[in-house]
């Protein structure tokens, strides 16, 4: 009962989401999740712990683990691999905890997700959206970075279907969150069932719910279509656009704009690493390779 | 009630590069494998490895996801990138000769395949010298399988499929014809497409693509007979190769020797686990006896024996003949 009654209080989000210096996240994160883990182990159906470790996980490992490997593959592969490595880890402890919070108000679901996904997911409803965000994100980005587990990836249709029902249900969730993802989601490249074309229309959705003041969505299209569509005008475009969102506009959303910034300007400093050369600019007489190889 | 936060996804999926910063030699690998995948992370090992074992003289860029082969190639022939982690049909543009390991039912078991294109290795290795590349390493895709909404046990099985091949080989799609089969040529982006719509209903892929790609869920059956290896190669321009000293050249070698045994041993078992996931899913695996197995070979090598001089150059074609029979009477 008194766990009950302090817990709101004890996982309230905005506190730390509306946080200015990432840094005091960064430290004082774990020992809350350790302590909701103490609360889920003392009471293994308590759905409101469930479904914050859900997201507590998935913001640590998303904001820390895997920001940091990104901002380390530049300079140190074995620290990034080790980021990921571990972010892959939490991505999938995160995913077991929401599957758990799902369980509590679907019963069986767990089996019906792996079954028959498509089917499964009709179950949810408008007050599912959250759970099937938080949900279907963590299980993506686990797959994401296990592509070389077939078990893992085997469980890609579930994923995605979780993703879709919520946009489906509920279409400016949380200011476009769901929009923001699918940037991502459909920059996957035609073959595994994406489309930049519809990683556009959903950024121009993303950044019209948000008011232009999420950096997320201009990183993630920088990133999901730029680069692939070796468009280097639009990713330093989308990327200024991100760095120059001034993030007082939006306090409740310090953290990730802050994080969201860093890396746009770390990817900035990269731009000529990410893109190759035009072909109708390339030095036919190798003056870049001479200077690239002394 | 638990307050929401906004979810970034900071990373995509398929786009992570590496960059080992360069002082001094800096290359750049262009692939179309994705990132995270057993192949990305195997060539960023071995990325890593060359700079440590070089002392940093040799850092590589390895980029995921960068477009088709094709403009690869052509980025290639330009030294940006002067690396490449190239798959068979990326081989194959490059050079018909590469197109013997596609023979169909060519090699009966990995350890055959192997010995041929460990023979044959030399006469490849001039074929890409010609054309400015140096190998550096063999790569795997695996076994490519037929994957089929219905069973298929024979060749006959085979004829009546409506069967993926890949836009562009025309050479291909004209012999599967005249051999009494129905091939649809599709792009690979289109795959999946053709499947939902009825357009085709049955390819050869890897058991991991099947998985990856989602195709298995429209064919739930495999013919549990490989139909033939899918080897790569990792190649650099020999502008830039020649740039590298003989020492740092020997070292690239050995790391890049020991990424090719790594990745030749876990393609296995990474496509072994696919198919153990997809059964757990509904895939059927069309088991056939070693007699059935047999006379689907021999009728087989009658039909691909026409490859020879038209689809794989003649002489390379009987190099492989030659090698894999020496492999049998070993």
């Amino acid at each position: 009962m008194a766990v009950n009654a302090v817990l709101p209080t004890l996982v309230n989000p905005a506190v730390y989401l509306s946080e200015e210096d990432p840094e005091l996240v960064r430290a004082a994160l774990p020992f809350l999740l350790k302590t909701i883990e103490s609360i889920i182990d003392a009471d293994p159906e308590h759905g409101d712990a469930l479904a914050f470790a859900n997201t507590g996980f998935l913001l640590y490992a998303t904001a820390f683990l895997q920001h940091d490997a990104a901002v380390a593959e530049w300079e140190d592969y074995e620290l990034a691999r080790d980021l990921n490595n571990r972010a892959l880890r939490m991505y999938l402890r995160a995913r077991d905890f929401g599957i758990r919070a799902v369980e509590l108000e679907h019963p069986g679901m767990s089996a019906r997700l792996v079954r028959e996904p498509s089917t499964a997911v009709t179950a949810f409803e408008v007050n599912d959206v959250e759970a099937l965000y938080y949900l279907g994100g963590a299980w993506m980005l686990g797959i994401s970075l296990g592509l070389d587990q077939p078990s893992l990836v085997a469980d890609l249709p579930t994923a995605r279907a979780l993703l879709d029902r919520a946009i489906e249900l509920d279409e400016d969730y949380n200011r476009g969150s769901l929009h923001a993802a699918f940037i991502t989601l459909e920059s996957v490249g035609e073959a595994l069932g994406g489309s930049y074309v519809k990683a556009r229309e959903h950024f121009e959705r993303a950044v019209e719910l948000s008011e232009g003041l999420d950096a997320g969505p201009y990183v993630a299209m920088a990133l999901g279509v730029s680069v692939a569509e070796e468009n280097r005008q639009e990713f330093v475009d989308l990327l200024e656009t991100a760095v120059a969102i001034d993030i007082e506009e939006e306090p409740s959303n310090r953290l990730l704009n802050t994080l969201a910034q860093q890396q746009a300007r770390l990817l900035l400093r990269h731009t000529d690493d990410l893109f190759f050369a035009p072909l109708d600019e390339i030095d036919q007489d190798g003056s870049e390779i001479d200077q690239e190889i002394q | 009630m638990i307050k929401t936060f906004r979810l970034v996804f900071l990373s995509v999926l398929l786009i992570s590069p590496i960059l080992l910063a360069a002082q001094t030699a800096r290359l750049r690998l262009g692939s179309v494998l994705p990132a995270n995948s057993l192949w990305d992370r195997s060539l960023k090992e071995m990325a890593n490895g060359w700079q440590q074992a070089t002392d940093g003289r040799v850092r590589l860029q390895v980029r995921p996801s960068s477009g088709d082969e094709a403009t690869l190639l052509r980025r290639m022939r330009m030294n940006n990138p002067q690396v490449a982690a190239l798959s068979p049909l990326g081989l194959q543009e490059i050079d018909e000769a590469f197109s013997v390991f596609g023979v169909p039912f060519f090699f009966e078991s990995e350890a055959e395949a192997v010995q041929v294109l460990e023979d044959l290795t030399p006469r490849l290795r001039a074929v890409l010298a010609e054309n400015d590349l140096v190998l550096l390493n063999w790569g795997h895709g695996g076994w490519a399988h037929i994957f089929s909404d219905t069973s298929i046990a024979t060749l006959d099985d085979l004829r009546r499929a409506k069967l993926f091949t890949s836009a562009g080989d025309d050479g291909a799609v004209n012999w599967y014809k005249e051999n009494g089969f129905q091939p649809v040529p599709l792009a690979l982006t289109d795959v999946l497409m053709g499947l939902n719509t009825g357009l085709i209903d049955a390819y050869p892929s890897s058991p991991y693509s099947a998985l990856v790609f989602q195709w298995y869920r429209q064919t739930s059956h495999m013919l549990d007979v490989p139909l033939a290896p899918l080897f790569g190669a990792t190649v650099i321009s020999q502008r830039a190769w020649q740039r590298i000293s003989s020492a740092d050249q020997t070292a690239i070698l050995e790391i890049a020797a020991n990424t090719q045994q790594s990745v030749f041993v876990e393609v296995f078992e990474q496509d072994a686990e696919a198919v153990r996931e997809m059964q757990t899913r509904g895939l059927n695996v069309t088991a056939v006896d070693q007699s059935q197995v047999s006379a689907f070979r021999s009728e087989a090598e009658n039909l691909t024996a026409s490859w020879r001089g038209s689809m794989v150059p003649a002489d390379i074609y009987d190099a492989a003949v030659e090698a894999r029979n020496r492999y049998r009477n070993r």
